[in-house]
Formats: structure tokens, C-alpha cells, sequence
């Protein structure tokens, strides 16, 4: 098989990527890597608050990836919800691991590296706008509905942890993140314009 | 949905308790409605990593990353069964392109009230069925436009019996189809609609994107 530049390679889709990373094309996971790296290691961060934890978690996620391609299913997502869960999934298992707390979205800027403006690429000003346009539709949540969201998606906490901590029944908490999400769905189709 | 536990939403957040994700888990292989609520809210869940802060991973890491792939290569295992080739969506065009996968599977409690008697709304997906002396008309909104290898494809499931494929329809620029449901609405309990092959299937491959309940 001809084996393309990697040029050539960063004008392929995820899927057609994972068929090369399949067959053990490096420079295929290269691309996949430099696609996806970023909001991996963000929510690492976010979650975990350390440098060093989100890094061991997305190089863990990542290298799942390249060792196992067969776990990835295109027909259940795309390449990135992939990753994404895997971190996600990791990034808990840490919590639970070293009792980590949930990171609060505190930048250090002397051990990170944020996106300085002069540098952007096309994909980073788009992962800005990303980012504000879910911000702003969790900031549109009443609160009690983004609270229990954010707890158990980048907290990491059970229902029942997020209900003892916020002294509330265990339904009202599954409640509000039922309400939230749809909430969510809503306001995040209108921004995007799935929905009218 | 009565008697499913309301445990979608902390399923998809992580939030349940190991014992309870597996009986969800369980629960989910025989129950359609959760099946759909769950598929519906997914691309929320796979949105809200974009809300963390933007970073950039270091240039160290990288290469440390990438050494570590180098120094572990691996045995070619063939290409891997890629259905459907996406092309590379931008962050705002997945995050929309998600959300239209799912738009008209959502099962929030948002629906429309019933206004008349004989127009029936969908417990899942936006739709409305017209249903006149035994006969009905589904009215579909909100569905993505496919692409040429996949269709819509109407389900009826008669009260007690398996479902049985019906018409196949694509959808208008506006994502709206009418369609006359062939035959008699009288012992049909069920109606769904969901993404198949060109040319339709004879049992659902993918989840509903639309239910429509006859009681």
C-alpha cells in the first residue's frame, strides 16, 4: 500500500485515519493525536486539576487507542466522543484512585499551556467558540441544575454522593440532571442551529 | 416511560452507582424508550468537554507521547468495518451535527400538549400523528436530511406481536415528511421510524428516532 505524507494525511476523516492507526500507521495516530489532544487533555485538566494526573490519563487514553483500535465502533460515534469518554472514564478512576477532588477550572498559567492569541490555528479559535457557546448554555441552567451536572460529569461524584453532600433525596438530584441535560439539548440545538 | 428508572441522564454523567449502571445497563437491552433517551442526550454529554478552558497539551508531552507509540508498534490486524466515512467536522460542526443525529430522538419534557383529540404527539422525536376513522397521518419534523446510502423507515408494532416494516420516506429541506401509515391504525400499539440502509431493513438496525404510542 502507498503510504501517504502526512500531509496527506491531515486531510483524511477520523474514521479513515482510525483504518491506518488499524494497520499500525503512526503517523495516522500522529494526526489523530494532534486532532484531539487538546480537548482530551482540557477536560483531563479540568477534571483533575493537575498537570501531571491529566497528562498520565490522556497518554493512557491515547494509548488504548493505538493498542486496541478494535474497541473503537464508528457506528456508536465519532473518533473524539471516543476519546473523550475514555478520558472521562480514566480521569474518575483516578478520583477514585487518589481521592483527587474535582478540579475546579483553575488555570495555573506557570504549568499550562493556554492558546495565546498570535498562535491560535483555525481548529483553536473554533474550540473557543466551542467553549463559549457551551459555557454559555450551562450558564443558562438555573443553578441547582448545573450544579449536579457539574458535579458527577467533572467531579466525578455518584448521585448519591452529590445527594448526602447537597442534602437532598436521591431522586431530586437524578431530576435535575434529567431537567439540566434536556435543558442543555435545547439551548445547544437553538445555538447551533439544529433546532429553529 | 413509567416504571423506567429515571437513570439516563445519571448514566450518561457517570453519576450512578456501580450497581445501579449495571442493572441500567440491563435494563436498557429490552427497553426502547431508554434506549432512545439515552442515544438522544449522548451528544450533550459529548459536548461538555468543550466548556473546560482551552488548552494546548505541551510540546514535551507530545513527544513523549509519540515516542512511546513509535517504540510500541503493532501488528496490522486489517481495516477496521468503517460504515460510513464523516467527513472531518470542525468543533461547532460536530457538536451540530450530534445534536441533529439526535434531534428528533430527544425525550425531554418538553412536548407539545395535546390540542385535539385525534392528533397524537410522539413520546420520542418530534412528530405527530393524525389519526381519522382508523387511519393515520405521521407528520415528521426536525429530522436531519441522510445521506443517498440511508433512509427513514416507518415501524408498526401491533399490540403483542413483533414489529413489522412499513414505508420507507426521506425528509424535505425542512426535515418534514407526511406520510399516509398504510393499513389500519386499530391493533397497531406502536409506531416507530428509524435510520436504515438504502433500501430498508426487515428488522431496526439502529435505535428509533421517532415513537409514536397508541393507547
Amino acid at each position: 500500500m502507498i503510504r501517504p505524507f502526512s500531509a496527506d494525511l491531515r486531510g483524511l476523516a477520523d474514521e479513515e485515519l482510525m483504518a491506518l492507526v488499524y494497520e499500525g500507521q503512526a503517523r495516522a495516530f500522529e494526526v489523530i493525536f494532534d486532532r484531539h489532544a487538546g480537548v482530551a487533555f482540557s477536560l483531563a485538566y479540568r477534571m483533575c486539576g493537575r498537570r501531571s494526573l491529566a497528562e498520565e490519563i490522556v497518554q493512557e487514553a491515547f494509548m488504548s487507542l493505538w493498542r486496541s483500535t478494535a474497541r473503537y465502533d464508528p457506528s456508536r460515534g465519532s473518533v473524539r466522543s471516543w476519546v473523550l469518554r475514555v478520558v472521562h472514564n480514566r480521569a474518575i478512576d483516578a478520583f477514585r484512585r487518589e481521592v483527587a477532588g474535582a478540579g475546579q477550572d483553575v488555570l495555573d498559567e506557570s504549568i499550562v499551556e493556554t492558546l495565546p492569541a498570535r498562535e491560535r490555528t483555525e481548529d483553536e479559535v473554533e474550540r473557543r467558540s466551542d467553549a463559549r457557546l457551551v459555557r454559555g448554555a450551562l450558564d443558562g441552567l438555573p443553578r441547582d441544575q448545573r450544579q449536579v451536572i457539574e458535579l458527577a460529569y467533572f467531579g466525578g461524584f455518584s448521585h448519591t454522593e452529590i445527594a448526602s453532600a447537597l442534602g437532598l433525596p436521591a431522586g431530586t438530584v437524578k431530576g435535575r440532571m434529567r431537567l439540566g441535560l434536556s435543558k442543555l439539548w435545547l439551548a445547544l440545538g437553538e445555538a447551533t442551529g439544529v433546532l429553529p | 416511560m413509567s416504571g423506567c428508572p429515571p437513570d439516563a441522564a445519571p448514566y450518561l454523567l457517570g453519576a450512578l452507582e456501580p450497581g445501579e449502571a449495571r442493572a441500567f445497563v440491563r435494563h436498557l437491552e429490552g427497553c426502547a424508550v431508554c434506549r432512545d433517551e439515552v442515544a438522544s442526550l449522548a451528544p450533550v454529554i459529548d459536548a461538555l468537554p468543550a466548556s473546560a478552558t482551552p488548552l494546548r497539551v505541551r510540546a514535551a508531552f507530545r513527544r513523549r507521547m509519540l515516542r512511546a507509540v513509535r517504540a510500541e508498534p503493532k501488528l496490522s490486524r486489517g481495516r477496521i468495518p468503517t460504515s460510513v466515512s464523516r467527513a472531518r467536522a470542525a468543533p461547532a460542526g460536530w457538536l451540530a451535527l450530534g445534536l441533529a443525529v439526535a434531534a428528533a430522538a430527544i425525550v425531554v419534557a418538553v412536548g407539545i400538549p395535546h390540542t385535539r383529540a385525534r392528533m397524537i404527539q410522539a413520546s420520542v422525536g418530534l412528530a405527530t400523528l393524525r389519526v381519522s376513522g382508523g387511519h393515520g397521518e405521521l407528520i415528521v419534523e426536525h429530522l436531519p436530511a441522510l445521506p443517498a446510502n440511508r433512509t427513514y423507515e416507518l415501524w408498526l408494532e401491533p399490540r403483542g406481536e413483533a414489529l413489522r416494516p412499513s414505508t420507507l420516506f426521506a425528509v424535505n429541506a425542512q426535515g418534514r415528511a407526511d406520510l399516509g401509515v398504510p393499513g389500519d391504525l386499530g391493533d397497531i400499539g406502536r409506531l416507530l421510524v428509524t435510520v436504515e440502509p438504502r433500501g430498508g431493513s426487515l428488522a431496526p438496525t439502529m435505535p428509533a428516532v421517532v415513537v409514536e404510542r397508541l393507547t
